[in-house]
């Protein structure tokens, strides 16, 4: 392990740790453009260079490993005056349109630029000038924002291994581009947008939707399949607009892929929910929660025990599986539950091993622990049997799957029961038979877990407010409630993950606070990956 | 110096014949690779030349046996070793290593097998510039005069010792003739220099220890073998040992290829007779540039220099590749600086800021200047704009450019003053330029 001095202060690091992130190490992260520690360093932007006692001149600090005695100096006046030189050369050509640029607050040539740079041009002569083109279904390219730091180009080459992009011409013409006719295309390329340092590749999902520094964000995690990437959610005005990858080294690493980022859609779909409906005879109307809650507590409150029946999917939290399982097997005393799942996608493993799971469904894995349950089309298929022969009067559809498609053999029994409850994100054929529909909680609006492929726990933090205060799992406190119930904690997520532990061994010594940014493994949790 | 000195890499008679096998083989051809091969180990090989003092010609001047030595041991860094020719002669001023491989071919090849038997590579890749398609035919020629004749090939000479030479073409640019550069663009992605270390000795070419060589500094390996070190240490200096071919050309009687042992006067170099003989059209000389564009001017005060690695590092220029450019008092020094940051800029590579930027940067002044639209304080951000690129790049092509700047607007100011405020009309070229 090297131990070294940067600016006065000792630091011991890793070996084979770059001298920029031994640095960063103590406290004194040198500003850099090229240097991204997911990718392979470069050590062209020249931004990062530092002072090295008994090595000649300035040395750029992500291109050497740390070593051992090294004495470092960050801020001396080369180095300063280095750097002044480099931001005054990056922002040569540089259009500053910063007003008009979606990267703008979140651009590390802008924050350099302030911290670093020499405050004014003293460059008077033509700016190279070069119109903004398409490079693919999700990208756009402004070329005049570009400073050449090949971050991109090195993720194509090492990361998926595509190399869709190229440099084109060499010095100051040199400009990024796709071959003729080849659009960059891969499940990974909007990473790319992310890790560009300036507003130079732009993802047109995310175009002039909103300014970065209106944004709310939360720690989350992707569902869009059983990985459980991490991600910063971020949302403008209550509403949900980009998702971006969270390091997290033992899941996603620096990553996300494109399916997973795109998928947030239909969480602001008009069409979706927002109140609890109730539809009776003819006609239908909204409610309030509390007549929700009485309507459902009547119901089952008359019917028999083998009568209710719920229905659940991989989407919903452990502690909202916890609950359901509490309410129909403990206070119903039901053992009609079943569940229903998204198909199965295409895995894909990237040229660095980033994965993306066949399996499109985010706590599998939970459902496994919580319910001892897996998603089982004949099971559902019994389930309608019994509802037509009139064996089940109650369903409660715990859906959650965006764009569900429920089998028709369930839809076309719906009328047969006394209550259909089906609370949902989008409307659906079993939804318009609903005689109660209640707007369900998406994954960046819920307080929870979900566990991926691995047996990891991870925690989902919300970003916006549900449509109903609470969520899944406040409707199904309060139902607990209105049966004589006392849910842990009232209901509240870390009180039922608490609560975990001490009913399945594998939660056990799990605690909710204990999960932190990156998730704890279950107890002897072994990988299951779907292919 | 006691006896006339004796040229021993410029022999080229005349003949149209000179460039092939059969003449080769009469001036002594492929003995010494004979006699390594044969009676010598590599050890041995190297410190012939390591003794010989032998300093690589290509710009630099490191001690080349001493290069060699840097190839690690097989159980160190087991696999292939390889040889690269540097033959990418690029730099302005700059025509040595075209007339070695024009007329002398066997001389490089033999040169460069001697080398990859000392080093233990059984693959050599001649690296040759775009431009030189002409040499490049001619290598091939003698390649497979050679392999025909045995000199190269599997069981050189009754030995198990097998070694091939493969051509490559580059692609026309400047900074392939880095010698990272040079071995990216044969690995087949773009010419970008790579960061040191790791330096090519051991991980070069395919992530294999190899060696780059200047044509130049090869064609004297086989005489180095033949006569020995002491040999060659009795020309040129101490440190500066043998002979070098110096590229004359700018406004001298006698422009041309000259070849006089290390330490030869500058004066001599541009005055003699027999050499440069003296400036053109009698105007005196107003500046040199010694060793290829990329090093320091000279005024014409400081010409009373030896051409040898220290003497011109003491008078603040270099050696670099002996192109020597003369100017005479016609030329406005601005417009030589111009001329040269055109050529920097293009090939600047793009990869590193400062030089990607600041090659644009200073041409764009400069073309101001050009038209007569320059300003005074420009004088001084040229200077600031080449000290931020001074240093600063992963390779020496930045660096490149900053010597011309600084030597240039320093030592000529008048001459870019004379360009300054758009009222001084361009200058006409003297009459006496008109060429007879």
């Amino acid at each position: 392990m090297p131990r070294l001095t940067v600016n006065g202060k000792d630091v011991e690091v890793p070996e084979g740790t770059r001298l920029i992130d031994a640095c960063g190490a103590a406290g004194h992260m040198p500003p850099h453009f090229c240097y991204h520690p997911g990718l392979k360093p470069d050590g062209n932007c020249r931004m990062c260079m530092v002072e090295v006692e008994g090595m000649r001149g300035l040395v750029a600090s992500c291109t050497v490993p740390a070593a051992d005695g090294m004495v470092v100096s960050t801020e001396t006046p080369a180095v300063l005056d280095a750097r002044r030189g480099v931001m005054e050369f990056m922002l040569l050509h540089h259009p500053l349109d910063c007003p008009v640029c979606d990267k703008a607050g979140e651009c590390i040539l802008q924050n350099h630029a302030f911290d670093h740079g020499p405050g004014q041009s003293r460059y008077d002569e033509d700016k190279i000038i070069a119109p903004k083109r398409d490079l693919g279904e999700t990208i756009a390219l402004w070329p005049e924002r570009c400073i050449r730091c090949r971050r991109c180009l090195r993720f194509l080459d090492d990361i998926t291994g595509t190399s869709e992009l190229g440099f084109v011409d060499r010095g100051d013409r040199t400009d990024i581009d796709i071959f003729p006719g080849i659009a960059i295309d891969n499940p990974m390329s909007l990473n790319i947008v992310d890790i560009c340092p300036v507003g130079a590749l732009i993802s047109k999902d995310f175009l002039f939707q909103a300014r970065v520094w209106n944004l709310k964000g939360a720690h989350t995690l992707c569902a869009a399949c059983s990985r459980g990437c991490n991600v910063l959610a971020e949302a403008y005005e209550g509403k949900v607009v980009r998702f971006r990858p969270r390091l997290n080294e033992a899941v996603n690493g620096h990553w996300m892929c494109d399916r997973g980022r795109l998928s947030h859609g239909y969480m602001s779909d008009p069409r979706r929910p927002r109140t609890p409906l109730r539809r009776e005879d003819a006609r239908s109307f909204n409610v309030t929660v509390t007549e929700a809650v009485e309507v459902i507590k009547v119901s089952l409150d008359s019917a028999e025990p083998a009568a209710v029946a719920g229905l659940v999917t991989p989407w919903l939290t452990c502690e909202e599986l916890a609950l359901v399982g509490r309410l129909f097997r403990d206070v119903l005393k039901s053992q009609r539950l079943a569940a229903l799942e998204t198909a199965p996608g295409e895995a894909w493993i990237s040229q660095s091993g980033f994965r993306i799971s066949a399996d499109r469904n985010p706590n599998r894995r939970g459902l496994e622990e919580v319910l001892d349950l897996s998603p089982d089309p004949d099971a559902v298929g019994k389930l309608a049997e019994d509802i037509e022969a009139g064996s089940v009067k109650v369903l409660w559809v715990f859906g959650g799957i965006p764009e569900a498609d429920y089998p028709e053999g369930l839809v076309a029994v719906a009328s047969r029961l006394d209550l259909l409850i089906v609370q949902d994100l989008a409307p659906s054929t079993l939804m318009d038979r609903a005689h109660l529909v209640l707007p369900a909680a998406a994954f960046p609006e819920k307080e929870g877990t979900f566990v991926n492929d691995d047996g990891r726990v991870q925690r989902l933090r919300p970003v916006v407010t549900p449509p109903l205060p609470g969520g899944d799992l406040g409707i199904l406190a309060a139902v607990l409630r209105a049966l004589g119930d006392t849910p842990p904690g009232d209901g509240s997520a870390p009180a039922v993950f608490d609560g975990l532990g001490d009913v399945f061994t594998a939660f056990q010594g799990l605690r909710f606070e204990d999960l932190g940014e990156s998730g704890l493994l279950l107890q002897g949790a072994a990988p299951v990956h779907h292919r | 110096m006691s006896k006339p000195f004796e040229p021993f890499l410029l022999t080229y008679d005349g003949s149209a014949d000179f460039h092939t096998l059969k003449r080769y083989e009469e001036r002594e051809g492929y003995v010494a690779l004979r006699h390594v091969v044969t009676e010598l180990e590599p050890d041995e090989t190297t410190e012939i030349v390591v003794n010989s003092g032998l300093r690589g010609r290509g710009g630099a001047g490191f001690p080349t046996g001493r290069k060699w030595q840097f190839v690690p041991s097989a159980d160190k860094v087991p696999g292939p070793r390889y040889l690269v020719v540097n033959a990418d002669e690029s730099e302005p001023g700059t025509f040595k290593d075209q007339i070695l491989l024009d007329k002398d071919p066997h001389r490089v090849i033999e040169g460069a097998l001697i080398s990859a038997y000392a080093i233990g590579a059984e693959m050599v890749y001649i690296y040759i510039r775009g431009e030189m398609p002409r040499e490049a035919v001619i290598l091939q020629e003698a390649i497979a005069e050679a392999r025909a004749a045995g000199h190269l090939g599997e069981g050189l000479y009754d030995t198990d010792v097998r070694v091939d030479v493969t051509v490559h073409r580059g692609a026309g640019a400047y900074i392939c003739g880095e010698e990272t550069a040079l071995l990216t663009s044969i690995e087949g992605d773009r010419g970008y220099p790579k960061i040191k270390p790791p330096f090519p000795a051991v991980k070069g070419l395919f992530g294999q220890p190899t060696i780059i060589n200047n044509v130049e500094t090869l064609a004297n390996v086989p005489h180095i073998i033949s006569r020995g070190a002491d040999w060659y240490r009795s020309m040129g200096t101490d440190q500066s040992p043998g002979s070098k071919i110096f590229c004359l050309s700018g406004h001298m009687k006698n422009p041309g290829l000259y070849e006089r042992p290390l330490g030869t006067g500058l004066l001599t170099l541009l005055e003699d007779e027999s050499l440069g003989g003296g400036p053109w059209k009698d105007l005196p000389f107003k500046a040199v540039i010694p060793g290829g564009s990329s090093v320091p001017v000279l005024t014409a005060d400081e010409l009373d220099v030896n051409m040898d690695f220290e003497s011109l590092q003491a008078a603040g220029s270099m050696l670099g590749s002996g192109g020597v450019i003369a100017m005479d008092e016609s030329v406005d020094m601005m417009e030589s600086l111009y001329n040269l940051s055109r050529f920097y800029h293009h090939e600047s590579c793009g990869q590193c800021t400062p030089c990607r930027e600041g090659s644009g940067w200073v041409e764009r002044i400069l073309h101001r200047f050009h038209e007569n639209r320059g300003r005074e304080e420009d004088l001084q951000l040229l200077l600031d704009i080449a000290d931020q690129m001074a240093g600063k790049t992963i390779c020496p092509l930045a660096d490149a450019l900053v010597m011309p700047v600084q030597s240039h607007v320093t030592k000529f100011k008048e001459d870019f003053l004379k360009h300054v405020g758009g009222e001084i009309p361009r200058i006409v070229p003297p009459s006496s330029w008109a060429v007879g």
